[in-house]
């Protein structure tokens, strides 16, 4: 018997498991959860959709063109300055990379750029932001990687 | 059932004048079915709320750019799985001195001290067993144990082949049993 059949006669014996665990969880929700969830989600997107961490006030907003398209270009040099030091000389230099593929490498492993390498980055950049304390630095970096992440990967 | 409350949704979506109403109705149709999903990956009632609304936000935002191409719930099933998997990637860069054995430790004693988890002992364990796998073949293990998803929705959820989804669930499966046999041991 191959190996594919072998995992199919398998996954037709996997209801067993189900059969002696249970299906129930055990995780449950508070009262009238659900009708109040509907409530606060729509009164959030007719608020026109406030910041998620409420409580938190924004330091920059992101909310024009340029200030998105300054935050993506911000995050692509980054993302692109990270990338370059931290690719083994030999790997670099044997592959021949063009700007499409660095760039299709970066939208699909966005999430697994390392913060504090991006932000000594952002602390290098002398123009915008070197009037901030390291604590804004960090704060605007982590503001702008949750406010771009989805974005960057439907226009990349 | 589920294709024709999505035919009526999008069609409400399309037009701005009741475009409101066909968001409410797609919160009203999916929102229990994406917390189930989240609060799997994420476990506690508290994250889950969070990354829910946030969720719900990003849809809402996006629900232009869903073409059609796929069934609705999995495309707001694709983007509650990244979701749910950024926040998780930050908790654990937080946590990242922690090692293996605390972290199964901290898990149950999240589990039993989550007033809104009433699970016995065999569900716990279970949860313990499911927490071993790899992230990947916990979200197949989930969604296929727990949602009775297709391979083939959970194909166009996680971009992956059928035929590596079922390898995976196999493989998910064999080591939940392992995982229990040896609980069950000792």
């Amino acid at each position: 018997m191959n190996k594919k059949n072998s995992i199919q006669e398998e996954l037709n014996e996997m209801p067993l498991l189900k059969e002696q665990l249970g299906q129930a969880e055990g995780y449950r929700v508070p009262d009238g959860y659900f009708k109040e969830l509907e409530k606060n989600i729509l009164d959030q997107v007719h608020q026109e959709i406030v910041p998620t961490k409420s409580a938190r006030t924004k330091l920059f907003s992101l909310s024009s063109i340029w200030g998105k398209a300054a935050a993506i270009a911000l995050l692509i040099g980054g993302s692109l300055w990270v990338w370059q030091n931290n690719t083994p000389s030999t790997i670099a230099a044997t592959t021949d990379l063009s700007t499409e593929e660095v760039y299709t490498y970066i939208r699909e492993n966005l999430q697994e750029f390392d913060e504090d390498l991006l932000l000594d980055q952002v602390s290098a950049a002398p123009a915008v932001l070197s009037d901030l304390s390291e604590a804004e630095q960090e704060l605007f970096l982590e503001e702008l990687m949750e406010d771009t992440s989805f974005d960057l990967e439907d226009i990349l | 059932m589920e294709a024709s409350i999505d035919t009526k949704i999008l069609s409400l979506l399309q037009n701005p004048s009741t475009y409101e109403q066909g968001f409410k109705l797609l919160v009203q149709t999916y929102q229990e079915r994406l917390y189930w999903q989240v609060r799997r990956m994420v476990t506690t009632h508290e994250d889950t709320n969070d990354v829910l609304q946030n969720i719900f936000i990003k849809i809402y935002k996006s629900i232009h750019n869903f073409k059609g191409d796929s069934k609705l719930f999995t495309w707001l099933y694709r983007i509650a799985t990244n979701e749910s998997i950024t926040f998780l990637n930050k908790r654990k860069k937080k946590q990242h001195f922690i090692s293996a054995a605390a972290d199964t430790t901290n898990f149950e004693n999240s589990l039993q001290a989550d007033q809104y988890f009433d699970g016995k002992a065999a569900q716990i364990k279970l949860k313990l067993a499911i927490a071993q796998l790899p992230p990947k073949q916990q979200l197949v293990f989930n969604m296929r144990y727990y949602e009775n998803l297709s391979y083939e929705d959970m194909s166009e959820v996680l971009d992956t082949s059928v035929g590596a989804l079922k390898s995976s669930y196999f493989h998910a499966a064999k080591k939940v049993e392992a995982y229990l046999k040896l609980v069950a041991e000792d």
